[in-house]
């Protein structure tokens, strides 16, 4: 019966090549402007921060001498070892909250909001995710600052006389703008993965005899596993590399590896901060690894 | 199907209302900020935050007539129709390839073609600094900054043209192949035009996410401004009521494109039908 | 789960019911799915609702299984009462329409999933997937996910995972409705086969009158929210209780009458025999089958419009100024059918005239 669908396949793509436009390798020709981008601008540029990391940089000059001294040269001074597990730390904790707060809001939002009210309401969730990144973080400020709405409110209730600087330049402020950032991809991956979801699951699970809690652990969850898996992926990746964050509302106390890579490129030493940026990429492509083998689940169910 | 299972007991009921209020602080959490610092824009009191001492456009009159602001403003817009023109054309192109050749390893090419949007801004500004600077000597530019911010926005280009190029019967280019139309005709005449309006959209996404791109520019643009930067090289010095009326005129800008970007291509439709039907009238 | 008796069951002493319905009210907003619904069904028998869509039978489903509430009345189970608890507390197991297996676990998982919420020991658990696998014949198919198999194969895995639990009552939501002829009358034998194997009271909802019929111990036909009539298949077609269940179940025609004791005068003033009841204004019900046709002029005449030949008998349909509609007569006799055009008169015997109200 495959064998047969097989050549049924074959016979269909066969006339539908027939019918393409162009033919052979005139075909791939649309591929040309974007090989010229995104080679030339995107993959060749990784590479040199690839070559760049092993060379050595000397009196300001890059010299093509194959060595490791970045790597060694980072993670012999502590603050940047600290600053590395610090990034992962935020990051971790980060992705988890804002897909730990996504996921009552994407249950509410396919659950118990009608029809009709859903797509304008996940709309207004996205809004802001297209608004201006930096202006996303820099209303915080409105917020968190000396002169911030909170401090305004504090002073005004006399609980206090002067700002108090806790809110702004530390690590909470940082993963409280982050998850403030991320929260909506977050909403909208997870979303779109429980939107599929038959609710009868439920119902037939609570009738043989799980919670209401069960019933969502053990028969939701798991199916939506791809989405969940999805939503950290482009969370934490972008997490990893964020630089703006930190240095708006961070302080000194919230830097972040980004913040290190800039200042890297800022003092002119590229060979180090190639390091610091291939760092980054390992712990992407980790990230990566971790998570294929879930990802290819998705095929497991059949669906 | 979710709305025959009942809310049966009290305890079921209480969820659901807890829910609903959650989702009501989530939506208070999105918002509040950007609803603040648009309110503080307006605001008399020149320290940009409460109290609300009066309303005024003063700060907008200031950032105005600010020569500063007037640079990035006309900054922003040529690298954004730069960076929009060359991703419609990039994106489109590489679209068709993508969708329709059966080309060994065609999902590799995929992800590298979404790569972009993948990793970190900040991997995509450094590496092309170093090409820029250190490989090909050249001097940084609003140039060069478009050069980075379209490795950035072609992929969203591609996305949406691809999923209209997927969704697009085949068989209306068979026909028309039946009707004697070659192939250049049949892409002029029948593709184009019905893929147009997913092209658009990705125009305009490309503008949006030129307008708001910060960290690729910040490497790449030079000595000059765009208007994300001139705000960030703004708020070292605190939150000004100057700052926060440019923010939100650049706000209104992103947002007014994305309405665009999706209500566009639907008045296309209708004015392509509406055309049509004209035509068939006369 | 506890069985220690709660105030309510103490002050109402248990029934021998099965499943006690007590003037159940649903309404949803403004509308009402159930107008005070009684109903006994016992234990052990495989009882069918039947009726149209909107008729309010999967409703009185939902109640028993604890998916809605009801807005007024209570529903009891072998003596307790169980409208205030949540699904997962009532001793009742359903079958979805859509089967509602789990896309993520195997066949086996998929069975042991209700049994491990109760926290059934594994060696036990075990051995009763399997037993309940071998019911439906299944066992070959323990390791499979539920995407690998067939309709017919999917739904019999919903029953298994249903009956693995040893449920009061089983309840089936129109299980058959997604297949096709062929599968669904194989699995109506191997459902009442089940049936009779575990001996559970089984509560089947289906809008297929046929099915019902080859299948229930006991049908009630809903109506508007309402049980228009409840009693055996064979009750429920010879004698329906209304107009709505006679044209609802089977083939009939109907014949305005005015009833004097077991004699019924038609429009067209004959008078024929029926079985009475009632008097004065009438609908008179007879089946297709009841009837005999004969040529030539009698009490109630008629000219043929149509005969068709359907295998084990002969439609004829006729038309007569005592009816407003076409009188349908099936003949087994392949003898004697007339043509089409012939004068007949047609009759049946008394008691096959059902007299029921009027509409309207």
């Amino acid at each position: 019966m495959s064998a047969q669908a097989d050549t049924a396949a074959a016979r269909r793509s066969g006339r539908r090549r027939g019918a393409r436009i162009g033919s052979g390798l005139a075909s791939y020709a649309g591929f040309v402007p974007a090989i010229v981008l995104l080679g030339l601008c995107f993959l060749v540029p990784l590479g040199i921060i690839v070559c760049y990391s092993f060379w050595e940089t000397i009196d300001y000059e890059v010299v093509h001498h194959w060595t490791f001294s970045n790597y060694t040269y980072f993670f012999s001074v502590s603050a940047y070892v600290s600053t590395m597990w610090a990034t992962l730390w935020v990051a971790v904790v980060a992705t988890a909250l804002a897909i730990g707060l996504a996921f009552p809001f994407a249950y509410w939002l396919s659950r118990y909001v009608p029809q009709r009210l859903r797509v304008p309401l996940l709309v207004l969730v996205i809004v802001p995710f297209w608004t201006s990144y930096l202006l996303r973080v820099y209303s915080w400020l409105t917020i968190l600052g000396d002169q911030g709405v909170l401090n305004r409110f504090l002073q005004w209730a006399g609980i206090t006389n002067h700002p108090l600087g806790v809110f702004l330049y530390d690590r909470p402020a940082v993963i409280l703008v982050l998850v403030y950032l991320y929260f909506p991809f977050g909403a909208l991956t997870l979303y779109s993965s429980i939107d599929r979801f038959d609710w009868n699951q439920l119902r037939a699970a609570m009738d043989l005899g799980a919670s209401p809690a069960q019933a969502i652990f053990r028969i939701l969850v798991p199916q939506i596993k791809p989405g969940i898996i999805t939503a950290i992926i482009f969370v934490f990746i972008p997490i990893l590399g964020e630089y703006l964050t930190p240095q708006i509302v961070g302080g000194t106390g919230g830097v972040m590896i980004g913040n290190l890579i800039v200042n890297f490129f800022q003092e002119a030493e590229y060979t180090r901060g190639a390091a610091v940026s291939l760092l980054i990429a390992g712990f992407i492509v980790v990230l990566l690894l971790i998570f294929r083998k879930s990802l290819s689940a998705k095929e497991a169910y059949g669906a | 199907m979710a709305h025959d299972v009942e809310v049966l007991s009290g305890r079921a009921r209480f969820v659901r209302a807890l829910l609903s209020g959650y989702a009501v602080l989530i939506y208070v959490f999105l918002f509040a900020p950007i609803f603040l610092l648009v309110l503080f824009s307006f605001n008399a009191n020149r320290y940009g935050t409460f109290p609300i001492t009066g309303w005024t456009f003063k700060w907008y009159r200031a950032a105005l007539s600010d020569y500063q602001v007037h640079d990035a403003v006309s900054t922003t817009i040529k690298v954004a129709l730069q960076v929009t023109l060359i991703s419609m054309v990039v994106g489109t192109a590489a679209a068709f390839p993508l969708v329709r050749s059966r080309l060994p390893g065609r999902e590799g090419i995929r992800i590298i073609l979404i790569l972009p949007i993948m990793i970190p801004g900040l991997l995509i500004g450094v590496s092309l600094l170093v090409l820029f600077t250190s490989t090909f000597h050249w001097t940084l530019s609003p140039e060069t900054a478009v050069i980075g911010q379209a490795v950035y926005t072609t992929p969203f280009v591609i996305l949406l043209v691809a999923a209209r190029l997927q969704g697009f019967d085949a068989a209306l280019e068979r026909a028309a192949a039946d009707l004697g139309a070659n192939s250049f005709q049949r892409l002029r005449r029948v593709v184009l035009p019905l893929i147009f309006p997913a092209i658009l959209a990705g125009g305009l996404f490309a503008f949006t996410l030129s307008l708001d791109e910060f960290i690729i520019t910040f490497f790449l643009i030079g000595g000059h401004n765009t208007l994300p930067i001139y705000i960030y090289t703004q708020i070292k010095f605190g939150i000004t009521p100057e700052v926060n009326a440019v923010a939100t005129m650049l706000l209104a800008g992103s947002l007014l494109l994305l309405a665009l970007a999706f209500v566009l291509p639907q008045l296309f439709r209708k004015a392509r039908r509406a055309g049509a039907r004209l035509r068939a009238a006369s | 789960m506890t069985t220690v008796p709660t105030l309510a069951e103490q002050a109402s002493p248990p029934t021998a019911a099965g499943i006690e319905l007590r003037s159940v009210v649903k309404r949803y907003g403004t509308q009402t799915a159930l107008r005070g619904l009684d109903l006994e069904i016992r234990d052990g028998e495989f009882f069918c609702l039947l009726g149209p869509s909107g008729c309010g039978k999967t409703t009185t489903l939902n109640l028993i299984g604890g998916f809605v509430g009801p807005t007024e009345g209570e529903i009891w189970i072998r003596g307790r009462r169980i409208d205030t608890l949540p699904p997962h507390k009532r001793p009742v197991n359903t079958v979805f329409q859509s089967y509602a297996l789990f896309p993520h676990m195997t066949v086996f998982e998929n069975v042991r999933f209700g049994l491990k919420m109760d926290h059934v020991p594994r060696d036990e658990s075990v051995g009763r997937v399997r037993e309940s696998l071998r019911l439906v014949g299944l066992e070959e198919f323990g390791e499979r996910m539920p995407s690998q198999l067939s309709g017919g194969q999917q739904q019999r895995v919903a029953v298994a995972r249903a009956l693995v639990k040893r449920p009061a009552v089983l309840l089936l939501d129109e299980p058959l409705g997604a297949l096709d002829l062929k599968l669904r009358q194989r699995l109506q034998i191997e459902l009442t086969q089940i049936h009779r194997d575990v001996g559970t009271t089984f509560v089947y909802v289906t809008h297929d009158q046929e099915e019902a019929m080859s299948m229930a111990d006991r049908i009630a036909v809903m109506n508007d929210g309402r049980i228009e009539h409840l009693g055996s298949p064979e009750e429920v077609y010879r004698r329906p209780a209304s107009r709505f269940v006679a044209d609802f179940i089977g083939d009939s025609n109907f014949f305005d009458a005015t009833v004097t004791g077991d004699v019924a005068e038609l429009t067209d003033g004959s008078r024929v025999g029926c079985a009475g009841g009632r008097s004065g204004p009438s609908t008179l019900m007879v089946r297709p089958e009841a009837i005999t046709l004969a040529t030539g002029p009698g009490s109630i005449a008629g000219r043929v419009l149509q005969t068709s030949f359907l295998g084990s008998y002969v439609r004829v349909a006729v038309e007569t100024p005592a009816a407003e509609a076409p009188v349908v007569a099936a003949l087994r006799e392949l003898a004697n059918v007339p043509a089409v055009g012939d004068e007949v008169s047609l009759s049946w015997s008394p008691g096959d005239g059902i007299v029921l109200e009027p509409p309207g």
